[in-house]
This record gives C-alpha cells, sequence and structure tokens, in this order.
C-alpha cells in the first residue's frame, strides 16, 4: 500500500486510487510458474508508465476547490520497483498490484473516501482485462496463480455496486483495459465475482454519481504503443487539461464525466464511424472533477467533402489572431483550436481549380466537427 | 416570417425508423467584436427526424429573429451532432441529421422474399433445400411460462423448434444486409391467454439469435416494427454472424425506450413528457399495451418521481400480466431504491425479483441489466441468501450473452449455450 499527498483535514476532498499492472508473473512470459491457460495474454510495457502519467497529473496538476486533493492511492506492477516524488517531496517505492495489497489500498481508499458525501473518489486502471459481454475484469497482477484467471481480478459492475456503500456521492471510474471476451474459458456465472470489498455492506442503493469511462468497446481492446502511455489514457489527460469542461457557475471552465468522455470520444476517433469511448451511468450534467486555470481549447476535426480534393488542400484555421496550418495530408484534420471565435479555410495550390469557402465559426469545448463544401 | 431551421433525414433508407432527437439551439451574438452565446433559445426540444411526411410541423424550429446560431443534435443512442449557421430574415435552414451509426440496413438491401405478412412454411417445404438459406428469420411461440432458470432449455427448444415455427423470411442468397417489417397484431387479451413469441434469426442453420418480440404491440396504419440484420461478409466465418436489431418503428416509444437503454433517464422524461410524447402514451394506455406501459414503469423506476404516486398502477402491471417479468423488475427497482437492507421495502422486492426470474428472460434489455444489478445489490447484502445467488447466476448467464446496445432483449443463443452450467 502505498499513499501520497495524504491530508486528513476536515471537509471534503478528492481521493485518487491509481493502479497500472504491467508484470504478469503468472501470464504469458511471465517469472512466475505460468499459468496454461494464460490465453495470450503476457507482459505490457504500456500500463506502469500511463499509471505514472496519471499519479503525476492527480499530484500537480489536480485542482478542484470544492474538493481538494486529499490521497492517492497508488499500485504498480512493472519489472523494476515503481519510485516517485510527490509535490511535497515525500518520495516513496510503489508497492506491487497483487490482488491483497488491491484490497488493503481499495479498504483505505474507501475509507477515506466515505468520511464526506461530497468526497470525489476517483478510480483510474490500467492493465489486462476481459469482458464479459458486459462486464469487465480487471487482471491484477498476481492474475493467473489460481487455476481461475479471475480469481485474481476485480469485477467493475461488482465494485461499482459494492462503492454504493461509500458516502461520496461523486465517483469516477476510469478503467484502461481491454474488454475482449472469451466466455466458455473464463467467465462462469455461477462463480462469485470479486469486488476487492467486504461483502455484506451494502445498505441501499447509491444515488449519486458514479460513471465509468471504458478505453474499449465491449469485446474490443485497448491500444498503447509499447513503453508509452496509453492512448485512452494520452486523451483522457489531454482532455483533462484541456478541453473537457464546461462552465458550472458561468464563469470559470471545469471538468465533468459528461465532457470529459466526449472529449475522450473525439481525441480516440479512428473516423471508422463507430463510437469510442462508451461510458455507463452518464446521468445529468455531472460534477467538478478539475478547474482549468485559463481558457480552454476545442478538439476539432476539419475535413473536406469531397476528400479526392485533399491531396491538393492547405487546410488551415485562424483564431486569437494565429494562423495554424495543417502539418500533413491527414484527413480529417484533427487539431485543437481555443475556445472562441476562429475561421477555418482551404486553398489550393494552382494548377488544382478546386475552391471551398471559409467557415467563420464560434468553437466550444469540448468538440466539434467542421466540413469545408469544396467547388 | 421568422427564420427556420427544417431538420430532415438524409435520402434512402440509411436512417431507420424516425426518431425524436434532443434539439438546443443558442444565438451567437457579438459582445466587443467577440462573438459570445446567448440563453438557449431551445433546450432539448424534441425535434422529428427520419422518413415521415415533409414538411411536418415536428421537424421545424421557427427562430426568434434572424442571426448566427449554435445547433446541437442528440441521437438516442447517445451520438451528438453540433454546427453552427447563420440565418438571414424568413430563410429556412436544411439540416441534414446523419444516421446515428446503429445496425441499419444499406439502402440498396433487399426486401423481404416472403412479403409483410407472416407465414407458415411446412417442415416438407424446408426439407426440399439442400443448402440452409443464408438466413432465416421464424417467429415461435412459447406454450407455457419458462423460468430464467429454464432458459438454457428454452433457447434449445427455440433453436430446435423449426417445424412449429412461423417462418418470416428465407433468403437463400442473401446480401450483406436485409431487413423487413412486422406489421402489428390484434392481441384479444394480454391478461389471460397471452402466449410469449420470440424472433429467432439463424445464419445458415447456425449463430442462432431470440428477440423477445412484444408481438401486439401495434401502430396506426403502418407497421409496427422493422428487423434489420447486418453481417461483415457473405463469405467465409463472418458469413453466418448476424447482427440482429429489432427496431419500433413508433417514434416516440422507439426513442425513448433507446434513450432508456442508455439509462438516459431525463432525455427519455424529455420525450415521454412532451405533448407528443404525452399523447401517444394516452393511446397506448387506451389499447392497454402492457409492453409501452413497462417501458414506462421503468422510466419511472429509473426517475426521482416517489413510488406512492405509481404504487397501485405498478403493481397492477406486475400482477395482470404473469408472462411479463418487466413489471416486477420495475417495481422492485423503485422499492430497492426507496428502502434499506432489512427494510419492508427490501424484502417486497426480493420477492418480486424471485417472481420476475420465475417468469423467464425480460422483454428489455435495460430490465435484464437492472435485475442483475438489483440482485448483485441484494447478494452484498447478504451473501448468505442462496435464492438470490441462483438467481443472480441464471440473469447474469443470460446478461452477458445479450447485446447490450439493442432496446429489446436480444439472445446470443450459441454463446449463452457455451456458457458453464456450474
Amino acid at each position: 500500500m502505498t499513499t501520497f499527498r495524504l491530508d486528513s483535514s476536515p471537509g471534503p476532498g478528492t481521493h485518487v486510487c491509481v493502479v497500472g499492472v504491467g508484470t504478469y508473473p503468472h501470464l504469458k512470459g511471465g517469472e512466475g510458474p505460468v499459468n496454461p491457460l494464460h490465453r495470450d495474454l503476457g507482459q505490457i510495457t504500456s500500463p506502469p508508465q500511463s499509471a505514472m502519467a496519471m499519479l503525476e497529473w492527480t499530484d500537480k496538476t489536480l485542482n478542484n476547490p470544492q474538493a481538494p486533493l486529499k490521497s492517492i492511492e497508488v499500485l504498480i506492477s512493472q519489472p523494476e520497483p515503481a519510485l516517485y516524488t510527490d509535490a511535497n517531496g515525500l518520495s516513496q517505492q510503489i508497492a506491487t498490484a497483487t490482488w491483497d495489497n488491491l484490497e488493503a489500498a481499495l479498504a483505505a481508499w474507501f475509507g477515506r473516501a466515505n468520511s464526506h458525501p461530497d468526497n470525489v473518489a476517483m478510480f483510474y486502471f490500467c492493465g489486462h482485462g476481459l469482458g464479459d459481454g458486459v462486464n469487465t475484469h480487471l487482471l491484477m497482477g498476481d492474475a493467473g496463480v489460481s487455476h481461475d484467471l479471475l480469481r485474481h481480478a476485480l469485477h467493475v459492475g461488482a465494485f461499482r455496486i459494492a462503492m454504493g456503500a461509500c458516502v461520496a456521492q461523486k465517483q469516477i471510474y476510469f478503467i484502461d483495459a481491454c474488454r475482449t471476451v472469451d466466455l466458455a474459458t473464463v467467465f462462469n456465472p455461477h462463480s462469485p465475482v470479486q469486488s476487492g470489498l467486504p461483502p455484506g455492506n451494502v445498505m441501499a442503493i447509491f444515488n449519486g454519481w458514479n460513471p465509468v469511462l471504458h478505453s474499449a468497446r465491449q469485446g474490443e481492446l485497448a491500444f498503447g504503443a509499447p513503453g508509452e502511455v496509453s492512448d485512452f489514457t494520452k486523451a483522457l489527460l489531454e482532455g483533462l487539461t484541456r478541453c473537457a469542461v464546461f462552465q458550472p457557475y458561468g464563469h470559470y471552465w471545469a471538468v465533468s464525466p459528461q465532457e470529459l468522455q466526449k472529449a475522450i470520444a473525439a481525441l480516440m476517433d479512428d473516423f471508422s464511424g463507430k463510437p469510442q469511448c462508451p461510458a455507463d451511468g452518464l446521468v445529468g450534467v455531472g460534477f467538478q472533477l478539475h478547474v482549468l486555470p485559463g481558457v480552454p481549447d476545442v478538439v476539432v476535426h476539419v475535413s473536406l467533402n469531397k476528400q479526392h480534393a485533399n491531396d491538393d488542400a492547405e487546410i488551415s484555421y485562424t483564431a486569437t489572431g494565429r494562423t495554424i496550418v495543417r502539418p500533413d495530408r491527414s484527413h480529417p484534420w484533427r487539431t485543437f483550436a481555443p475556445y472562441g471565435q476562429c475561421s477555418v479555410q482551404a486553398t489550393f495550390a494552382p494548377p488544382s481549380l478546386f475552391t471551398a469557402a471559409p467557415i467563420q465559426t464560434f468553437l466550444v469545448p469540448p468538440f466539434q466537427n467542421i466540413m469545408l463544401e469544396v467547388q | 416570417m421568422n427564420p427556420r431551421i427544417i431538420f430532415e433525414a438524409p435520402a434512402g433508407e440509411s436512417f431507420g425508423p424516425a426518431r425524436e432527437l434532443l434539439c438546443s439551439v443558442w444565438p451567437l451574438g457579438k459582445n466587443n467584436e467577440q462573438i459570445s452565446i446567448g440563453e438557449p433559445t431551445f433546450s432539448n426540444h424534441m425535434v422529428l427526424v427520419g422518413p415521415h411526411q415533409a414538411g411536418d410541423e415536428a421537424s421545424v424550429l421557427e427562430l426568434p429573429k434572424p442571426g448566427a446560431y449554435l445547433i446541437e443534435v442528440g441521437y438516442p443512442n447517445g451520438m451528438s451532432l453540433r454546427t453552427t449557421a447563420s440565418i438571414g430574415d424568413g430563410e429556412q435552414y436544411r439540416l441534414i441529421v446523419q444516421n446515428p451509426g446503429s445496425v441499419l440496413p444499406s439502402s440498396s438491401a433487399p426486401r423481404s422474399t416472403v412479403g409483410l405478412v407472416p407465414r407458415v412454411l411446412s417442415a416438407t417445404l424446408k426439407g426440399i433445400h439442400l443448402k440452409a438459406p443464408d438466413i432465416e428469420v421464424r417467429m415461435v411461440m412459447q406454450s407455457h411460462v419458462r423460468s430464467l432458470q429454464d432458459l438454457r432449455s428454452l433457447a434449445s427448444d427455440l433453436r430446435d423448434l423449426a417445424t412449429a415455427a412461423d417462418c418470416l423470411a428465407r433468403i437463400p442468397n442473401a446480401d450483406l444486409s436485409f431487413s423487413m417489417p412486422l406489421p402489428g397484431a390484434r392481441v384479444i387479451d394480454f391478461r389471460e391467454s397471452y402466449q410469449r413469441r420470440w424472433l429467432v434469426v439463424e445464419g445458415n442453420g447456425r449463430h442462432h439469435t431470440m428477440v423477445a418480440y412484444p408481438f401486439g404491440w401495434r401502430k396506426q396504419g403502418d407497421d409496427a416494427f422493422s428487423l434489420a440484420m447486418r453481417r461483415r461478409a457473405i463469405k467465409g466465418a463472418e458469413a453466418t454472424k448476424w447482427s440482429v436489431a429489432l427496431r419500433l418503428t413508433d417514434p416516440v416509444y422507439g426513442s425513448l425506450i433507446e434513450y432508456l437503454t442508455r439509462q438516459d433517464v431525463q432525455s427519455a422524461s424529455d420525450v415521454s413528457g412532451s405533448l407528443r410524447g404525452q399523447a401517444t402514451m394516452l393511446l397506448y394506455e387506451k389499447e392497454n399495451n402492457p409492453f409501452a406501459a413497462a417501458a414506462a414503469a421503468y422510466l419511472f423506476a429509473l426517475g426521482r418521481g416517489d413510488l406512492e404516486q405509481r404504487r397501485e398502477w405498478m403493481l397492477n402491471l406486475s400482477n395482470w400480466y404473469g408472462w411479463m417479468p418487466d413489471g416486477a423488475i420495475a417495481l422492485a427497482w423503485k422499492l430497492l431504491r426507496e428502502g434499506r437492507r432489512g427494510s419492508n421495502s427490501w424484502i417486497e422486492a426480493r420477492k418480486l425479483l424471485l417472481l420476475a426470474c420465475q417468469r423467464g428472460l425480460p422483454y428489455y434489455t435495460v430490465g435484464l441489466h437492472i435485475l442483475v444489478e438489483a440482485l448483485t445489490v441484494l447478494s452484498f447484502a447478504d451473501p448468505d441468501d442462496t435464492a438470490i445467488r441462483s438467481a443472480l447466476a441464471d440473469a447474469r448467464a443470460a446478461d452477458v450473452a445479450c447485446l447490450r446496445g439493442e432496446p429489446f432483449t436480444t439472445l446470443q443463443v450459441s454463446r449463452y449455450l457455451g456458457l458453464p452450467t456450474q
């Protein structure tokens, strides 16, 4: 169990739990006795990087005056022990993400979050996941030590229901894991699922906010380049710092789960038409997770209605007196533009005969599509 | 004349049945040469978009004055479209609302070769085909109440009951996508003699999908449902795997149910609370449509209304239609939300949930999810309750084999039967 930024002062706060698992000794390529039913799940290098990036953002950037940061619980499994020094100068080796460590970390995190109804409880996981068609099982570092692969896996749905016993009315779960399904080999509806929290605590149906944002659609994979922060976590951090905002009281910009979902979906859009960043439990207008220090940006996708005109086009936008030109021929062009007035234009070098009328628009975060009509 | 925005679906059938979309419009003004956003002119206003009569007032928003506007349109599946437009005095701005990206047939999809009216194909006729058809759609009647625990044998029976089933469509050489209308049927008595129907879809004799079919849901002058099917490839392993989508053609309830499937209670309430929503609800009440009532019950159960206002109505829904699990699930969820562990509400909810499991697979996907969640809550509150644990295992098995995004419960039979039994 490793805790940073612990603040026991009274009043609401944000309590964060970050889990990143890259080393699985009992799965393919692991150093321990390898479970023959590993299903090709092996060692991965992106989750520790992603969890460390999330830890760093939480420690150094998270700013929520309604619920200031009051604890970070963190577990990271990677080949060498992970070390971190927080903004207060506390330096610690981070505990590994085994099932027992997870239970201890969740108990501590739950206890702190349970101290005030206006607390924000934030949970982040990056590592292997398995879908059961509806829900996701998150594999801890010792997954596979038992013949039952899911014995050391956290069931997101059960965990969320068990968290219903927590008085914190604002909860959010970021799940950066695959959701591929292999029902026959891993899922038994008669086996109990692991919530990570003690049973018997549930006294009532949770009536607050507890959305879950997933990196992958049901039955699909999540992605991240080896040794780099994963695609979802990159988009999550961009959303948190730049664009996933609304104006709760009209005079400042705050990140909310609703806007985060839209921002991540836009940033991860592969233009295949399939929706990104599936979410559960997004209801109402949401709540404030973080306050931006300044004016936000907007994710913009600029495209031409005639794709064959793309090679000849120089696309740009002009905002706050600056013109930014598309650096390559990517189509649609995904970029960030500042909130507010903006013009988007395309010019075509001779001998091309194409023309396109510029579009004057007003960009509002988190996201806007713009299509230029080519004549 | 004031400027107007006219919402239209793209040409062809790609949009699917008409739907109520929620539209918000903000004026864009100038403040010290900077553009600013004003108070919304419309906020979550329903607009009807899809194949319907042109010029329908339901698809038009009249703006108070010319100017620049920010327009946002929300689809029932959670996607949204945002654009800006500058609209002059008396102008009509046509906003083409693209396909929301669900499982829908392409415009070139062949229609059913069997025709609009279901008919029985005899086993003899089926026997003369040497090759199984690319796709076959059947409607199978369930002779008696089958519990969720009995779903495994029901799924096997439905798969094997070809001879006794109504064949709705049989396509030997199908294209990538295929859609067929399902006309409404008149049911005299939903309470006593009603028997459940299932739509069973199979590709090349394999990969069965069964859909809980609200047989008896009618729509005046039109087909009640459309059944859309699509596959990834014409040849190879993917050719027999069909995605199946049962869509209600009624735009009001079709939208309401789709919002509910995502548990977007606010948007579903906006739809039901509108004038068109109220009128449609009254019509279904007059017709004693239990499926529409069940959808309304889920909306109530997920919302923040006071149970005492609707307790009797929800009890009646649960008691009158002994073949339908949905009324009991909705009431149980409301009771769980209002009570605490050990309270009478929780004891009553427990009974209702076990009753719902006795009645079988819910009609609505959202109902199956609520059932699993409610049973999980009870199992966490009392880990020694073996009846609840057993019911939860049955419900979870069905839940993981159902298509999550479909409004009506759509079970992938092979996946379901492949699950361990203990």
